[in-house]
């Protein structure tokens, strides 16, 4: 059965990722820390779909669920319409191909005792596409080529090369196995401002090239702007606010979007007027506020938020929203 | 005049395969309740200007030339236990990295105290009233329980705070701060920022700021230092440098910066080619000439002098134009 076009590529639903922290005497867990509690979303095929929130908000949890790593609590993961959350080891190996990681540090994502050669070769292996040495030998080249490493590169090990190129190298290692999608968690943030812009560039092409769809994780929100289609806002473990890059960067209907974009310094001269900054710090997810999780810090908070937990409603075209400033 | 003045100073490493010149030939000055920005990318040299400056570099391993006048002293040339009398006292630093800078075993006020019995000759009571003060000014909500508490007990804004009240408990004349919220978190970043700023219209403390952030200098520098592979390479008032930089680095730092709302659809980064050069080799001409759009022959060859090509606008470029100044 081939996907129908409408049909998105991955589809998270209801998922829940909760840690038990503390038990009692008998094992029942006493403290649950709900890391991620409820949130759904659709990644179309081709789509650029980036996450953003603070250190603690859960996003990292949700691209290490989605490519297996961690097992959810609850919830359901399809990919290409067939879940992928519940199936045996086995079994998702032949999906663990579709779904690539680049992860945030380039200094600890790459095997130190390892030719970048057998880097890059050892997903190829795994998931048999190559036809023999010579088809492996050119794979390896086209893949150096794409991400714009010269090709001298595959007998050199990782610690000759700068952070920029080893997250070449991790980028390569994520489109060996030809994926439909790749999860970029924070992958540019440890990058100094003129290699990520490299990187950034070096993304946007492949994606394009390849039709690939991402999964952009990502505190950063000016990058963000550059690269995605659609955003999902998170605050504790929730989703807040789901749109399209324009109307979410133009229009930000939820508090804590508009404070996240406000706090966010441009390097333009004079300080900004209208500037809503945050107070206080982000609550402990192990003991979330009860109603809105962010009414604790929400500038227009009232009686309501305390106490009334707020659902997503649509807003506009694709676009939700969970404030009970918007009903 | 100037409450800090570098001339020439040159920090140079031995290393086991030959001499890293980290700082080469640096000059610059640092007035009176100003903020001074020192920006650049990782091993351009900016952070261990901050160490020479306290004289917190190996001294084994490390040859310091040129000179550092505090107040008209020269620092380099002071006995160690002098310094330790300027060290948090006349001049204070904060780091990086909240989670790491403080003892994890010692409680807060004790940490605050620590600072204040070296450099001040004053009863328990008074320290503890002090240290209650600190905390404070720089936000902490209930500053006498937090006194008590342990530097696990805080998030990483409020350790940031923590550091930056050990930091000014004596009133020190110069503040550097080495990137003070790259570990922060944006809606934090931006509540230190705004403390540093108040702090420094209330106390006129002189502040060194240390970034790689462009954006967080616009935010709260008033003069701006562009560093590049060892060497000052542009100077000028924050609003010149963002809005007319003349050397071709700082522009090609300007438009990597990825700024919200002026995205748009698939923009490009600006990218910088290629990598920082190797401090270990003598470099004879500009030291960006490597990346450099405009470098011709003459860049290869010869370094380009600081000329001041504007008012207060100095630039280390051959085809930097002069302009606004007196024939």
């Amino acid at each position: 059965m081939s996907p129908l076009p409408s049909q998105p590529l991955l589809s998270v639903k209801n998922l829940k990722k909760h840690y038990a922290t503390k038990f009692s005497l008998f094992g029942r867990a006493t403290r649950v820390v709900k890391a991620v509690d409820g949130i759904s979303f659709d990644i179309l095929k081709g789509e650029t779909l980036s996450l953003v929130g603070e250190s603690g908000c859960g996003k990292s949890t949700v691209g290490k669920t989605i490519i297996g790593l961690l097992q959810p609590t609850s919830g359901e993961i399809e990919l290409g319409g067939a879940r992928i959350d519940n199936l045996s080891p086995d079994a998702f190996r032949a999906q663990r191909k579709r779904i690539q990681i680049v992860f945030q540090d380039p200094f600890s994502s790459l095997d130190p005792r390892m030719r970048v050669r057998d880097i890059l070769a050892e997903p190829i292996h795994n998931f048999g596409l190559a036809r023999n040495a010579a088809d492996l030998k050119s794979r390896v080249d086209d893949l150096l080529d794409v991400v714009r490493l010269p090709k001298d590169a595959a007998s050199r090990f990782p610690h000759e090369f700068s952070g920029g190129q080893r997250q070449r190298i991790g980028i390569a290692r994520a489109l060996a196995a030809e994926p439909d999608l790749i999860v970029c968690d924070e992958a540019v943030s440890a990058l100094d401002v003129s290699v990520k812009a490299q990187v950034v560039n070096l993304l946007q092409d492949l994606k394009d090239r390849f039709g690939l769809a991402l999964l952009f994780i990502s505190h950063d929100l000016a990058i963000v702007d550059h690269i995605t289609d659609r955003v999902a806002v998170m605050y504790l473990g929730k989703i807040v606010e789901v749109a399209p890059r324009g109307p979410l960067f133009e229009n930000p209907l939820h508090p804590y979007t508009q404070a996240l974009l406000s706090a966010v310094p441009t390097p333009t001269p004079g300080r900004k007027t209208s500037r809503t900054v945050l107070r206080g710090d982000l609550p402990s997810p192990a003991n979330p506020p009860p109603g809105c999780n962010f009414h604790t810090r929400c500038p227009l908070a009232f009686d309501r938020c305390s106490r009334e937990t707020p659902v997503l409603r649509s807003t506009g075209p694709d676009q939700m929203a969970a404030c009970h400033l918007i009903d | 005049m100037a409450l800090l003045e570098i001339e020439n100073l040159q920090t140079h490493f031995r290393t086991s395969d030959g001499i890293n010149r980290a700082v080469d030939g640096l000059s610059l000055e640092v007035r009176p309740s100003e903020t001074l920005a020192i920006v650049g990318e990782s091993g351009c040299g900016k952070s261990v200007t901050s160490m020479s400056i306290l004289r917190l570099l190996p001294e084994n391993i490390t040859k310091t030339a040129g000179s550092i006048r505090f107040h008209g002293r020269d620092l380099l040339k002071l006995t160690e236990s002098e310094m330790r009398g300027i060290r948090g006292n006349e001049i204070s630093m904060i780091f990086q990295e909240p989670m790491t800078s403080l003892n994890p075993v010692l409680t807060i006020g004790r940490q605050i105290r620590e600072t204040i019995a070296l450099h001040r000759t004053v009863s328990r009571a008074e320290m503890d009233g002090r240290a209650k003060d600190m905390l404070a000014l720089v936000g902490i909500p209930d500053p006498a329980r937090r006194l008590q508490e342990y530097p696990h007990q805080l998030s990483g804004g409020m350790r940031q705070r923590v550091m930056i009240a050990i930091a000014l408990a004596c009133d020190p004349k110069l503040l550097i701060a080495d990137e003070p919220t790259t570990a922060l978190d944006v809606t934090i970043q931006a509540q230190v920022l705004e403390l540093l700023a108040d702090i420094q219209a209330k106390s006129k403390t002189s502040i060194i700021l240390i970034t790689h952030d462009l954006g967080v200098v616009a935010e709260i520098a008033h003069r701006v230092v562009v560093m590049y592979a060892g060497r000052k390479v542009e100077e000028a008032s924050v609003e010149d440098l963002l809005t007319r930089p003349r050397h071709p680095y700082t522009v090609g730092l300007l438009g990597a910066v990825p700024k919200i709302g002026v995205g748009g659809d698939k923009m490009r980064l600006v990218e910088i080619p290629g990598l920082v050069p190797n401090l270990k080799q003598r470099i004879a001409g500009c030291v960006f000439a490597n990346r450099c759009p405009k470098a011709r022959d003459l860049c290869l060859e010869f370094a380009p002098a600081l000329e001041q090509k504007a008012p207060a606008h100095v630039v280390a470029c051959h085809f930097a134009e002069k302009e606004g100044l007196a024939a």
